[in-house]
C-alpha cells in the first residue's frame, strides 16, 4: 500500500506535478489527497497499489478525450509511475454535494421538487453522453454520485472505471445497481448502464430500492447466494402488480411507501414496465436515455406552485388538485410546446429546453389579478406573434402576458403557443 | 433479600409544580392577595397528594416576574416544605426574561431537574393579566426547544381581560390551555384547580401514546371551569396544519 | 459464560389487572454464542396487544442473531475496534453524517428482517384473533377504520427493544427505544455501550411500531478482542426505579458481586424476588433483566466492584458534608444577624430542616460505607469516620486510598 506525505511532489504525465497538501478521505481503491496544481487547488486520487498496464492506459486515454459533460468530476491529469503506485488529478468537490448514500436513507433531502427533477435530469444527460462518447459506467453505485440538495445540481465521481463498452475493466460494481445479466456474470454495456440508470432514478425519486422489499429483508444476513438470486435470478419489483411477494414493509421501506402513491402516475408506470420480468430478460428493449429525458421534461411541465399554499405540486391533469392542501388548482393556462404541455399558475419557473435552468417564471399581473405573465429569464430577447397577427419582442426579464393564442418564439428550436381552455 | 439492602438506592420518583407568576404593577392589590392567597391554601393539597401517591413525590418551585424575575427558592421544595412568602406586585412585566430563567433551570446539569430516568415531566402555571413588555418571543422559543418544557404540562390563567391570551397560548401550545377569570373568587378557585389536577396527572405513570398528559389535565379543568362563575376556556381554533412527508 | 433473564408484572399493572408487557431472553451455547434480549411493550391504552409484540420480537431476534453470526462474513467484524453508531435519525437531526461500510449494511440488514419477520407475526396473529369486543373498545374512533383494513396494525402491539450478542471472537449489541444497557469491563468500570437516542424523553420512546423504525437502531460492535465481563439489559421499569444512573449501575454491581459470592441460584431466586418489589418501591412499570457474564473474569473484578461503591460512597458523603457546612453555615449567618422579618424566619427554618436531613443523609451514608469497607477489608476493617455531622473524636483522622503493588486497601493515617 502506497502513502504519500505532505509536501510530496508527483509528476504528472507530459509534465508538471503537484504538491500533497493534506488527506481529504480514503476507500477501498485509494486515498484521496488535496494536492496543488500550479497554485490551483486540486484532489489527487492515489492508488493503494498499482494497477495494471490497461487501466492506467484507458485512464490516460480518458483524460485525453475529455470529459463527456458538465455532470463529470473527470480525471484531467494522470501522474507518471511513481513510488509503486499511481494517481490522477481531477476538480475538487465543492461544497454542499453530498454523497447520494445520504438520501437514500433520508439523511438528506431535496429542497424541492425542482431540484429533485433537476438531478434526474442531469443524471440521465450524463449517461447519454456518456454512451455517445462510447464509454460504459462499469462501477455504478451511490457512492459515485454527489447532488446539491438545493439545486439538484449532481457530480460524478469515481470515473476510473468508465470503460470503452465491451471492455471489462475488472472492478465489479455492487450488485444492488447491477442488470441481472450482470449479477450472473455478463460483462457491463450500455444495455446494463440502462437498467442501472433505471435504478438510479427510482432510488432519486423515492429513496429506496426498487427490488429490495419483503423477500429480500426477510433474510437477516446478505450472502452472496442471496444477493445472486434478489438482484438477479429472482429479482421482482417491489410494486410488480401481478407478483405481490416482494412489496414494501412498514417501518422499513417508508420511503417508497409514502412516495409512490404521490408521485405521477406516468412515472409508476414507466417503472413498472421498466422493472417487468420481461424488460428484465430483454435488455435491448429497455428505455434509452433520450426517452427518459422527455419523461422528466413532462413531469417538470405538470410541476406547478399551488396558488393557495404556495407549495410545489404535481398536477394530473384527470383531477387537478394540489397534494400538499388538497385544493383545486386551476391550470387551464397553458404553453404548447411541440407534445410538450406546460401548466402555467402563479410562480411556476418553466424549463424550455434540458439545461435545467429556468427559461421563464409566471407572475401575476399587479394590476389584473386574474392576468398571469410571462417573465423572460433567458439572456436572449422572445419574439412573440399575436392572435392579430402583431409582431413583438421580448427582452430578458421583460413579461408578457399569458393570453390565448399568442405563439412564443423562445429561441430557433422551440417555438410555443399559449392556450387557455375554455376561451 | 440481600439485592435491596443498605447499600442500594431507590429514591422515589419526582415531579415538579412551576408556578409562573406575573407580579408586574396591575396586580397590584386584590389580585396578587388572591394568588398569594390561592397558593399557600392549595399547597396542603398538593402534600396531600404527594404524600397519598406511589408513583411520585411532588415539588413546588416558584418565579415571580416582573420587571426582572426571582425565584422564592433557589430548589424545589416539598409541598409539605414549601413555605409560601407573599409577592409584590409592581413593575412591567418581562415575560420573555421569565421564559429563559424558566429554560435555565429546566435542565439537569445546571437546574433544577434531576435525570429524566425516575422523573415525570414538569407541570408549569403561567399567571399573568398584561401582556408582555419585553420582546418574550425570543425567551420563548428558547423555552420551546427545551425538552422538559416540550414534555410538560403547561397550563395558564389569563387574569381578565387585558391579559394577552394569544400569547398565553403561545405559552401552552394550545388555546384550549388557557384558563380565563374575571373575578377574585374565580381566580382563587381555578388557582386551586389547576394547580391540584396537574399534580393529580402529572405525577401519576403513563405511558407512550395515551392522551397527552396536558390534554388530560385541560379536560379535567374544562368541567371544573364549567361550575366556577366567572371563569372560562378560551375558545378553540382550528389548529389543522399540512404535514409534508417530503421535507 | 453464563446468563439470566428474568421479567415480571409492574405494581400498577396489577391494579389495573394489565398484564405483564415485558419479555426477555438470555441464552449461551456450546460454542460460546451468549445472547441476551429485552423487549419491553408499551402501556398505554392504544397499544393493548404490546404484550404479544414484545414476545414476538424476543423471539425474532433471538433467532435471526443466531443466523446473522451463522453466515455474517467475520472480517466485517474481527478486529474491529469499539464502534458505536448513532440512530439515522440522529444523524440528520445534526446533519452530521457517516459513511456506510459493508458492516452498516449487514447490521441494517439484520435490523430490517426483525422488522419485517416482526410485522408478518403480528399480521398472522391479528388474523387469527380478530379484536375482541374489549380491545375494540380501547380504539379510538379516529384509528377503527384504518385497524379493520390492517393500516398501522403494529401499533396496538409496539415495543421497545434491545439486545446484545457475542462469540468467542466479537460482540455487538442493538437498541431501539428506552431501558438502559449497562456493560462492566474487567476494572469494574461501567458505561452504556450503545449510543442514547435523544428522542427517548421522560415517558417518550421510539419503537419498533414507528413508520421508520429502521431508521432507529442504534448499535455498537467491537471484534479487537475487548469483552465486557458482565452487561445488563433491564427495561425502563428498571432505571425509573433508580433516578439517577449510578444507583442502577449501583444495583447491577450489587448483583454481580452476588453472583460471585452467593453463587448463580441464589442470585437468580434473589432476582426474582427483587425486582416485584422494586418496582412496588420505584417506577410501579413492568420489570425485565437479562444479563450475561464472564463466570471467571467477574471473580478477578470483585475487589474493583466493592473499590468503585466505596468510592461512589466517598462522593457522595462528600457531598452531603458540604451540604451540611453550608446549612449550618446559614444558620449561623441568620442567627448572628438577628434579624426577625419573615423572610429570615423562613430562611432559618429552612437552615435547620436542611442541615437535619444532611445528618441522615450522612448517617445512611456511613452505615453503607462500613458495610462496604467490611466487604473489602474483613471484619478488621476500621470504621468510616470523618468531622461532618458526626459525633466529635478526640483524634483528627483523615481517610486515605493506598495504592499497593498487589492490592488496594483503605488505611487511617492520624494528622
Amino acid at each position: 500500500m502506497s502513502e504519500l506525505r505532505t509536501g510530496e511532489k508527483i509528476s504528472l504525465l507530459n509534465g508538471g506535478f503537484v504538491t500533497i497538501k493534506k488527506e481529504l478521505g480514503r476507500g477501498g481503491q485509494g486515498i484521496v489527497y488535496l494536492v496543488d496544481l500550479n497554485g490551483q487547488p486540486k484532489a489527487l486520487k492515489w492508488y493503494h497499489n498499482m494497477p495494471d498496464v490497461s487501466f492506467y492506459n484507458n485512464l490516460a486515454n480518458n483524460v485525453m478525450n475529455g470529459a463527456p459533460s458538465s455532470a463529470f468530476l473527470w480525471p484531467e491529469r494522470i501522474s507518471e509511475r511513481q513510488k509503486g503506485s499511481f494517481g490522477y488529478v481531477m476538480a475538487l468537490r465543492p461544497q454542499n454535494y453530498f454523497e447520494f448514500g445520504n438520501f437514500l436513507l433520508a439523511k438528506k433531502s431535496f429542497k424541492s421538487f425542482q431540484a429533485m427533477m433537476a438531478a434526474a435530469m442531469k443524471i440521465c444527460n450524463g449517461f447519454m453522453m456518456l454512451h455517445r462518447f462510447g464509454y460504459s459506467y462499469q462501477d455504478l453505485n451511490d457512492g459515485n454520485f454527489f447532488i446539491d440538495p438545493d439545486t439538484g445540481d449532481v457530480l460524478i465521481c469515481d470515473n476510473d472505471n468508465v470503460m470503452p463498452q465491451g471492455e471489462k475493466s475488472g472492478i465489479m460494481g455492487k450488485a444492488r445497481y447491477m442488470a441481472p445479466e450482470i449479477v450472473a456474470g455478463g460483462i457491463p454495456d450500455k444495455y446494463s448502464d440502462r437498467f442501472s440508470l433505471s435504478v438510479i432514478l427510482f432510488m432519486l425519486f423515492y429513496a429506496n430500492h426498487p427490488f429490495e422489499g419483503a423477500k429480500v429483508v426477510a433474510c437477516p444476513c446478505m450472502t452472496e447466494a442471496y444477493e445472486k438470486k434478489f438482484y438477479g435470478s429472482e429479482a421482482v419489483f417491489i410494486y410488480d402488480p401481478n407478483n405481490k411477494t416482494n412489496l414494501p414493509v412498514r417501518g422499513i421501506h417508508q420511503n417508497v411507501i409514502r412516495r409512490w402513491p404521490v408521485m405521477p402516475a406516468e412515472l409508476r408506470d414507466t417503472f413498472i414496465r421498466e422493472f417487468s420480468p420481461e424488460m428484465l430478460k430483454n435488455p435491448q428493449s429497455r428505455m434509452i436515455e433520450q426517452n427518459w429525458g422527455k419523461l422528466i421534461a413532462s413531469l417538470r411541465d405538470k410541476l406547478v406552485i399551488c396558488p393557495h399554499c404556495g407549495e410545489e405540486t404535481f398536477i394530473d391533469e384527470a383531477k387537478p388538485q394540489c397534494m400538499n392542501c388538497g385544493r383545486d388548482v386551476d391550470v387551464r393556462r397553458r404553453l404548447k410546446l411541440g407534445l410538450r404541455t406546460l401548466l402555467l399558475t402563479n410562480g411556476t419557473r418553466l424549463f424550455i429546453d434540458y439545461d435545467n435552468t429556468p427559461d421563464a417564471r409566471v407572475a401575476v399581473n399587479p394590476q389584473d389579478r386574474n392576468m398571469l405573465l410571462l417573465q423572460n429569464l433567458t439572456k436572449e430577447k422572445w419574439t412573440a406573434e399575436t392572435p392579430s397577427g402583431k409582431v413583438k419582442s421580448v427582452e430578458p426579464n421583460e413579461f408578457m402576458p399569458v393570453k390565448h393564442g399568442i405563439k412564443v418564439g423562445f429561441n430557433a428550436a422551440n417555438k410555443g403557443e399559449i392556450i387557455i381552455n375554455n376561451q | 433479600m440481600s439485592l435491596l439492602d443498605e447499600t442500594v438506592s431507590v429514591p422515589r420518583r419526582t415531579m415538579t409544580l412551576f408556578f409562573m407568576i406575573d407580579t408586574s404593577g396591575s396586580m397590584a392589590g386584590s389580585k396578587i392577595g388572591a394568588v398569594n392567597d390561592a397558593v399557600v391554601n392549595v399547597l396542603p393539597m398538593l402534600d396531600e397528594i404527594s404524600v397519598t401517591n406511589p408513583d411520585a413525590e411532588i415539588k413546588v418551585a416558584a418565579l415571580e416576574f416582573s420587571t426582572g424575575c426571582n425565584w422564592l427558592y433557589n430548589e424545589p421544595k416539598l409541598a409539605n416544605e414549601f413555605v409560601w412568602q407573599d409577592v409584590q406586585a409592581n413593575g412591567l412585566t418581562s415575560l420573555g426574561a421569565a421564559c429563559e430563567e424558566l429554560e435555565n433551570k429546566l435542565s439537569r446539569s445546571k437546574g433544577f431537574m434531576q435525570s429524566a430516568s425516575g422523573s415525570f415531566a414538569p407541570a408549569i402555571i403561567l399567571l399573568s393579566d398584561g401582556a408582555p413588555t419585553d420582546n418574550y418571543e425570543a425567551g420563548l422559543a428558547k423555552l420551546k426547544a427545551n425538552n422538559w418544557f416540550k414534555s410538560a404540562i403547561k397550563v395558564a390563567i389569563a387574569i381578565g381581560d387585558d391579559a394577552d391570551k394569544e400569547v398565553l397560548a403561545k405559552f401552552t401550545g394550545t388555546n384550549e390551555a388557557v384558563f380565563t377569570v374575571h373575578n377574585i373568587d374565580a381566580l382563587k378557585q381555578i388557582i386551586r384547580v389547576v394547580a391540584v389536577t396537574s399534580s393529580q396527572i402529572g405525577s401519576k405513570s403513563s405511558t407512550a401514546g395515551d392522551t397527552t398528559k396536558q390534554d388530560q389535565v385541560i379536560s379535567e379543568v374544562q368541567n371544573a371551569v364549567d361550575n366556577i362563575d366567572g371563569a372560562e376556556v378560551a375558545t378553540k381554533v382550528d389548529g389543522s396544519s399540512y404535514s409534508d412527508d417530503w421535507d | 459464560m453464563r446468563c439470566f433473564d428474568f421479567h415480571c408484572q409492574g405494581e400498577s399493572h396489577k391494579a389495573t389487572d394489565k398484564m405483564c408487557q415485558d419479555y426477555s431472553y438470555s441464552h449461551v451455547d456450546e460454542n460460546g454464542l451468549a445472547i441476551a434480549v429485552v423487549c419491553d411493550g408499551h402501556g398505554g391504552k392504544h397499544y393493548f396487544r404490546s404484550d404479544v409484540g414484545a414476545r414476538f420480537a424476543t423471539e425474532i431476534i433471538a433467532n435471526n442473531v443466531r443466523e446473522f453470526v451463522n453466515h455474517i462474513d467475520e472480517t466485517l467484524l474481527v478486529g474491529q475496534p469499539f464502534t458505536q453508531q448513532a440512530a439515522i435519525q440522529t444523524e440528520i437531526d445534526r446533519q452530521d453524517f457517516r459513511k456506510e461500510k459493508p458492516v452498516d449494511m449487514a447490521f441494517r440488514q439484520l435490523f430490517a428482517s426483525i422488522i419485517s419477520q416482526w410485522q408478518q407475526r403480528i399480521e398472522r396473529h391479528a388474523a387469527e384473533n380478530p379484536l375482541t369486543e374489549k380491545e375494540n373498545a380501547q380504539v379510538e374512533d379516529q384509528y377503527k377504520k384504518e385497524f379493520l383494513s390492517g393500516y398501522k396494525l403494529e401499533k396496538i402491539y409496539g415495543c421497545t427493544l434491545m439486545a446484545y450478542v457475542q462469540t468467542p471472537k466479537y460482540w455487538f449489541a442493538f437498541h431501539l427505544g428506552d431501558g438502559k444497557m449497562i456493560s462492566f469491563d474487567h476494572e469494574a468500570q461501567w458505561k452504556e455501550p450503545v449510543l442514547w437516542d435523544d428522542r427517548c424523553f421522560l415517558n417518550k420512546t421510539t419503537s419498533i411500531c414507528d413508520s421508520d423504525a429502521l431508521n432507529e437502531f442504534r448499535y455498537t460492535y467491537q471484534g479487537d478482542g475487548g469483552f465486557p465481563v458482565a452487561i445488563f439489559l433491564g427495561s425502563d421499569g428498571m432505571d425509573d426505579s433508580f433516578g439517577e444512573e449510578t444507583n442502577l449501575v449501583n444495583f447491577y454491581v450489587k448483583v454481580a458481586k452476588s453472583l460471585v459470592t452467593d453463587g448463580y441460584d441464589a442470585t437468580f431466586a434473589d432476582i426474582k424476588e427483587t425486582l416485584p418489589v422494586l418496582s412496588k418501591r420505584g417506577s410501579q412499570d413492568d420489570m425485565s433483566i437479562a444479563c450475561v457474564y464472564d463466570e471467571v473474569k467477574l471473580v478477578d473484578a470483585l475487589p474493583k466492584f466493592i473499590l468503585w461503591q466505596i468510592a461512589l460512597t466517598k462522593a457522595s458523603i462528600l457531598a452531603v458534608n458540604k451540604k451540611i457546612m453550608e446549612a449550618k453555615d446559614r444558620r449561623n449567618r441568620l442567627e448572628m444577624a438577628g434579624d426577625h422579618t419573615d423572610k429570615s424566619k423562613i430562611e432559618l427554618r429552612y437552615a435547620q430542616n436542611d442541615n437535619d436531613k444532611g445528618y441522615a443523609e450522612k448517617q445512611q451514608l456511613v452505615r453503607k460505607m462500613d458495610i462496604l469497607l467490611k466487604e473489602y477489608n474483613g471484619d478488621a476493617f476500621v470504621p468510616y469516620y470523618d468531622e461532618v455531622g458526626m459525633a466529635e473524636k478526640e483524634r483528627v483522622l483523615v481517610w486515605k486510598m493506598e495504592e499497593h503493588p498487589f492490592r488496594v486497601r483503605l488505611v487511617w493515617e492520624e494528622i
